[in-house]
């Protein structure tokens, strides 16, 4: 081994260096963090207009509405709605009504012990079904323009297949439907292990072990790597309000109803029903080909929790003929609060809605 | 057995003087001046008729008394000269297989600490980078084979009695929360490895870079690098038929864990009269069916009224 001369003045001198930034920085970060900061969320004005049980509808109302029929968006039970609404200046829901859209969104609300039973049945037919005939009534309109997120998109679908005359338009954003993947780390899982047993034992999934179960997707980036960045950048006010805004959202969590939380692990992830038109809701079948309407689909390439190979078979299954898949270079939440996407992702569906309103 | 003689004499006369001081005591005690206890009574013989009425005053002494008695009597039994012999056989007994036990079972703990030792010193030398599924989880296994073995046994020891039931719920709980724990800390330990397989490969790229004559002066780069191998590493054992085999086991006993404290908790809920989670999910289950029910007729009153409206129109 060759004897290595070790550079101590180029080390001594990194040293000093490192000490100046990092004093320079904890004095700048000490002001930032001790300034009011702005970290609110969903902070563009809406109004509550129907409500059932624990669900809310909020209404967004654009300054010019130009689609007559308005956009529904159905979330998924796990996390909240808001991230939709992160910060002014990077919110789906401001760009939306910026192009005119008139948005309706269910807040699912913090299931409790007592709604444990409630099944997919009950939010597909139940909620989402009574809000639906709500909205049509009160616009005086036949259909609405639906767009599912996540496991939310599994309920629009399954909505959409189950209520076709009631949906002009659907458009699935990183929406599992063929859970026969080993792409995704939570698809190998709740293959493999009898994870549905936890909604038994706890009455509802509670939000922090399903919280702690994404944090296991990647260790060392989002439990490590995350708070690195932070420390880093703490002399940032604007990276810190972001920080913090989607901390707020992210540990956010409601529990999910234990029964539907099984009902989607069994039928879903380990029978893999939904895909093959098979999955029964309520005694009825969930036929995809009865999915006429036209279906715009967006995934992310590199969504570590809902992979593309989760997504991109879903257009191939259904009856419509005006069907469309975009994927985008980003991640399972970058595609609706990453800047790059903000100037697409939005304006994409405002203007595809535009483009088939009867 | 000649050389015992000596022994079963000496216990003998231990057992009479024993015998004479206790009976000593209590009559002193009783031919103290005012004692309400009749020195009388001291006489080890059958109670008289007269003593009768004392009887009911002194229930507590007379119980003393009747036990002393016995105890006296089973000490005079015990040793006489027939069943002295027997007895001190069974103690020579009882310690031999005193002895015994004990070196069983530090042979068990030394062979199972030798196991212990080379199977925790197999994790740390021979993982090999980026593979998770032939960890060595023999010591985690030898846990808790050595508690299946070992010490559950002791746990469900028929319980008996009134409170048998909640004396077994006692248990059940012991034994599946240390099963749960055993489980748990598998997993955490699974948590360790990428770190520890991360330190090495950093430690062989410094040394790699050493030999090249580089140093490596930025730390920034370091870290991106350990993040980076540490998430490779991570990705491996998260991927791996190992992990999703311990994370099974520990959902598994976690459910049984929660289901026996459940109910447990739920008798001493009983007790207090709050209503258990058990009771309060039933009248759930009642409200949410009645509630479909109600939200069903709903519906079909309100599209009867509107075909009524528009028969009337």
């Amino acid at each position: 081994m060759q004897q290595v001369k070790i550079p101590v003045d180029l080390i001594l001198k990194n040293l000093e260096d490192d000490r100046k930034t990092t004093q320079s920085k904890l004095k700048m970060a000490s002001t930032v963090l001790t300034s009011p900061l702005n970290t609110d969320i969903s902070t563009t004005p809406y109004t509550v207009v129907y409500e059932e049980d624990r669900v809310k509808l909020k209404h967004y109302k654009p300054a010019t509405v130009k689609n007559k029929v308005p956009l529904l968006v159905i979330y998924a039970l796990i996390n909240r709605e808001t991230m939709l609404d992160l910060q002014p200046r990077r919110s789906v829901v401001e760009t939306l009504l910026s192009q005119g859209v008139e948005v309706f969104m269910i807040d699912w609300g913090y299931p409790t012990r007592k709604d444990q039973f409630e099944t997919i049945g009950d939010h597909v037919n139940g909620y989402i079904a009574n809000i639906v005939e709500f909205i049509c009534e009160r616009n005086k309109i036949d259909q609405v323009n639906i767009m599912g997120i996540c496991m939310g998109g599994v309920f629009s679908i399954i909505y959409s297949a189950l209520h076709p005359h009631r949906v002009q338009n659907l458009v699935t954003t990183v929406t599992p439907t063929n859970f026969d993947t080993d792409k995704g780390l939570l698809n190998v899982w709740m293959r493999q292990t009898d994870a549905q047993i936890l909604g038994d034992v706890y009455a509802n999934m509670p939000g922090e072990v399903m919280n702690l179960g994404f944090l296991l997707l990647n260790p060392a980036r989002l439990m490590i790597d995350k708070y690195v960045g932070f420390l880093q950048n703490m002399d940032n006010q604007s990276y810190v309000e972001n920080f913090i805004r989607m901390e707020k959202w992210i540990f956010d969590s409601p529990d999910v109803p234990a029964a539907t939380f099984k009902q989607f692990i069994v039928d879903m992830y380990k029978k893999n029903l939904l895909i093959d038109s098979k999955l029964e809701i309520d005694g009825e079948r969930v036929d995809l080909q009865k999915i006429t309407m036209p279906v715009l689909n967006f995934y992310g390439k590199y969504d570590h929790l809902v992979p593309p190979e989760a997504c991109n078979l879903f257009t191939s299954r259904i009856g419509s003929q005006d069907k469309e898949d975009i994927c985008f270079d980003t991640g399972h939440i970058g595609i609706y609060v990453s800047s790059k996407c903000q100037k697409e992702f939005a304006p994409k569906i405002a203007s595809w809605l535009k483009d088939r309103e009867r | 057995m000649a050389d015992d003689t000596p022994h079963t004499d000496e216990i003998s006369k231990f057992i009479e003087i024993w015998a004479t001081t206790a009976t000593k005591f209590w009559k002193d005690l009783a031919d103290t001046p005012d004692s309400p206890i009749d020195a009388a009574a001291f006489v080890l013989k059958q109670q008289s008729e007269s003593e009768e009425d004392d009887d009911e005053r002194f229930k507590s002494y007379r119980t003393w008394e009747t036990s002393l008695n016995n105890m006296i009597s089973m000490l005079r039994l015990m040793s006489a000269p027939e069943n002295q012999e027997a007895m001190l056989k069974s103690a020579t007994t009882f310690s031999e297989t005193m002895i015994q036990a004990t070196g069983d079972y530090l042979d068990y703990v030394g062979e199972f600490q030798s196991q212990l030792v080379h199977t925790l010193g197999k994790v740390s030398d021979h993982t090999t980078a980026y593979n998770y599924d032939d960890l060595d989880h023999r010591a985690f296994e030898s846990i808790r084979d050595l508690y299946k073995s070992e010490l559950q046994k002791y746990l469900y020891i028929p319980k008996v009695g009134l409170p048998r039931q909640l004396h077994e719920q006692m248990s059940q709980l012991v034994d599946r929360s240390n099963i749960f724990y055993s489980h748990l800390s598998e997993l955490i330990f699974l948590f360790i490895l990428p770190f520890e397989k991360t330190n090495r490969d950093m430690q062989e790229k410094t040394k790699q870079m050493l030999e090249r004559g580089e140093f490596p002066a930025d730390g920034k780069h370091a870290y991106n690098e350990w993040i980076k191998t540490l998430e490779g590493h991570f990705m491996e054992l998260l991927k791996s038929t190992e992990y999703t085999r311990v994370l099974n086991n520990t959902i598994g006993s976690l459910a049984s864990y929660k289901d026996v404290k459940n109910k447990l908790v739920g008798v001493y809920l009983k007790e207090l009269q709050v209503p258990t989670n058990k009771d309060m999910d039933e009248v759930y289950r009642d409200i949410y069916q009645m509630k479909k029910k109600i939200k069903e007729q709903a519906k079909q009153i309100a599209e009867l009224q509107k075909e009524l409206k528009a028969s009337s129109s």
